[in-house]
This record gives C-alpha cells, sequence and structure tokens, in this order.
C-alpha cells in the first residue's frame, strides 16, 4: 500500500521556545529543525529562537553561530569559510536550499525557517548525511584523464578552451542543486543528480582530458543521466548562480552528436 | 540499501547500461511530429465527423489520409509509451509491480497501435 503520510517518528512536532531576553524592536524568530539520534529522543521537532538583529551579524549562518554561543549549545550544523566558498553550511532556508552564510536575514522577514537538505537521512539537527552524494562525485572519476606522456611543462589550454569552463569549474559541491530535485529524490540511487552531472560536464567540456568517450559511455543510462526531467530546481537553487540544468543539456547533445 | 555495502558500492550499483541517448532522441522527435500530425488528425475527425459518419469513413479510407492518420496514431501510441514508461520508471518502486506495469504498458500500446493500423487499413481496404 501507498504510504501518504510521514512515519510516525518522522512527523515534526513543536519544540522548545527560547524567547529574547531582552526585548527589542528589531528582533526576528528562527523556527530551526532539531533531530537528535539518541533513540531515546529520536522525534524531530522544530524550536524556536528569537533573535535582536541589532546585536547580530547579517548573515543567517550568523544567527546560528550566535544561536549556538549564546542561548542553545546542542544546536548542530556544518560551517567553515563564512563567504560561500566551501559549501558546508548549505540547508534549506524559508524553503529553498542555499548557504546560510551568504543568505541574508534582512531578506526573509521577521519570520524563518531552516531545515536541513531535503530528502537526505539527517546525522543531527541540520547535518545531513552527504556520503551518497560523494560516492556519486567519486564514480565519475573527477580528474584529469590522459593517455599523452605529460611533458616538462603544464598542458596546455587555448583562452578559448579555458572559457568553455567558466561558470561549470566554479561548483563548490554544497548539494543545494541535488537535493533540491524531485528527480533525484525519488531515484537518488541510481540519478546522479544536477551537481555531479555539472562535474561530469566540467571534464567532458575540459580540452585537456582525453577520456570523453569512456566518460559519456559511463553516463549514458536511463537513470543515471536521463532521469534529468528538465524541471530546473537546480538552476533556480544554485547559490553560486550556476546552471547544472545547461551542462546536463550539454552532455545530452554530446551523445546525440557521437550517435550522427 | 544495505548499510553493510560501500557508498561507492552503492553508488556504481550494476553499472551504466550504455543506452538512453536513442529513446531520449525519439521522444523528442515524436513530440516535434505530433504537433501538426496530431492537430490535422483531430481537426479532420470533428471536421469530417460533424458532416456526418460516412463523409468521415470516405476521408479515412482515402490513401493520402490513412498514411498520415497511421503515422499520427503510431507516434502517439510510442510517445505515450516512452511517457508512461518514465513515469513509472520515477514512481514506481517496488519491483514486482515495477516490472508488471513496464510489460503491460508495452503490450498495451503496441496492441492499441496495431488496431489503429488495421482500423485505417481495413477502411482503406473497403469498397465504396
Amino acid at each position: 500500500m501507498p504510504q501518504f503520510r510521514l512515519p510516525e517518528n518522522s512527523r515534526v512536532r513543536p519544540g522548545q521556545n527560547h524567547p529574547a531576553v531582552h526585548p527589542s524592536a528589531r528582533s526576528c524568530e528562527l523556527h530551526i529543525y532539531r533531530y537528535d539520534p539518541d533513540p531515546s529522543n529520536a522525534t524531530p521537532r522544530l524550536d524556536r529562537y528569537e533573535i535582536d538583529l541589532d546585536d547580530c551579524g547579517p548573515m543567517v549562518l550568523d544567527a546560528l553561530i550566535k544561536i549556538k554561543n549564546e542561548i542553545d549549545p546542542t544546536l548542530t550544523f556544518r560551517r567553515s569559510c563564512r563567504e560561500g566558498v566551501c559549501g558546508s553550511c548549505a540547508m534549506n532556508i524559508q524553503g529553498t536550499n542555499t548557504l546560510a552564510c551568504t543568505q541574508a536575514l534582512a531578506d526573509l522577514g521577521p519570520r524563518i525557517s531552516v531545515y536541513p537538505l531535503p530528502h537526505m537521512p539527517v546525522i543531527k539537527d541540520l547535518v545531513s548525511d552527504l556520503s551518497h552524494f560523494y560516492a556519486q562525485y567519486m564514480s565519475i572519476e573527477p580528474w584529469l584523464k590522459t593517455r599523452a606522456q605529460a611533458g616538462d611543462r603544464e598542458r596546455l589550454q587555448s583562452p578559448e578552451d579555458r572559457a568553455r569552463l567558466d561558470e561549470v569549474y566554479e561548483c563548490i559541491l554544497c548539494a543545494c542543486c541535488s537535493t533540491a530535485c524531485p528527480s533525484y529524490w525519488w531515484n537518488s540511487d541510481r540519478y546522479l543528480g544536477p551537481a555531479v552531472l555539472l562535474q561530469a560536464y566540467r571534464w567532458l567540456a575540459d580540452s585537456r582530458d582525453e577520456a570523453t568517450g569512456e566518460r559519456l559511455d559511463q553516463l549514458e543510462d536511463p537513470f543515471r543521466l536521463y532521469r534529468c526531467h528538465t524541471i530546473l530546481n537546480c538552476t533556480n537553487t544554485c547559490p553560486k548562480g550556476l546552471n547544472p540544468a545547461a551542462a546536463i543539456a550539454a552532455i545530452k547533445r554530446m551523445m546525440v552528436e557521437r550517435e550522427s | 540499501m544495505s548499510e553493510t555495502r560501500s557508498p561507492y558500492k552503492q553508488a556504481v550499483g550494476l553499472g551504466a547500461a550504455h543506452r538512453g541517448s536513442g529513446v531520449w532522441l525519439a521522444q523528442r522527435l515524436t513530440a516535434v511530429a505530433l504537433i501538426p500530425l496530431l492537430g490535422w488528425f483531430v481537426w479532420g475527425l470533428f471536421a469530417h465527423l460533424l458532416a456526418g459518419r460516412d463523409v468521415l469513413i470516405h476521408w479515412l479510407a482515402a490513401p493520402g489520409v490513412g498514411i498520415f492518420a497511421s503515422l499520427a496514431l503510431g507516434a502517439t501510441c510510442y510517445h505515450a509509451y516512452l511517457g508512461v514508461r518514465v513515469v513509472i520508471e520515477d514512481y514506481v518502486h517496488a519491483p514486482t509491480s515495477r516490472w508488471f506495469l513496464l510489460i503491460a504498458v508495452r503490450f498495451l500500446s503496441l496492441g492499441v497501435a496495431f488496431a489503429d493500423v488495421f482500423m485505417i487499413l481495413r477502411l482503406s481496404m473497403r469498397s465504396f
């Protein structure tokens, strides 16, 4: 029988309320998904935190750090660079996957919801398990493959060929796009997802790589590549402004090109 | 998925099928072909049906109409088969139901396509 409701222990229930210690005219409330893997406390909940915007940095990550430092040290999340380069703090903020460090609080209104990346196993609170995502990345062999022996200098690339990698190489593998893709939600066991396909295209488009045919062979599959139904959630949500859908379309064009 | 298998083992699964681009291209080509073909066929059906059943049968029995009607119906069945197959592959994950539905939709679309072409051939060979 199809299951239309979440299992009992996956339904999010109201959690603890943390009102502001000193009420302020400029405050906002964050409703944050909390999950503790301890079996005795393993039902997710939504905790409410009220913070003073005049006493907090401008980004959502600043608010999360403030909560962890001053209100609730048990709140768990990943973060590192704080400037949109590492991709660690990817999460679902106000219904959109993005980076907490580049998402301004001022753009979100007075009530902000924060959840982990959708449809991934949750390890704790806002930390999702990305092992499968990284294994899929590993499966496309994301490194330069050549048969020709390396010379005594760099492998050369014309400015035009280098330009083909623009808006592709900037991907930071934050997984915002893949976890926003309904096709990836339903078939992530076999579909590679937009982030990994964008990375695959990065090596297909590289003029120095000599394994293009081999790479296309590994991608030609009804699930690995062709589960992309051009829903375009990936392009809408990418916090780096990249276009994974265009990269996937380019791979499909290469597939047809080598057959005709 | 088994937790004892490594994430990489789960990611590579059974390997690439080395097919899919032909089906992807066929779905798009039939979609493009169906815009004029199906538009013309539906318009013809209604226009001639309004003039009476005999007029419709005479129209369908004409050789040119029969060829394009067969193409329209055949392409519709093939396009629908490819689309429904993707829907089943996307949403039906129980192996038994999945295989049953995939086989059923293949037979159903083949059956409907043959029945359509047979009907048009029969009309074309009929003497008025």
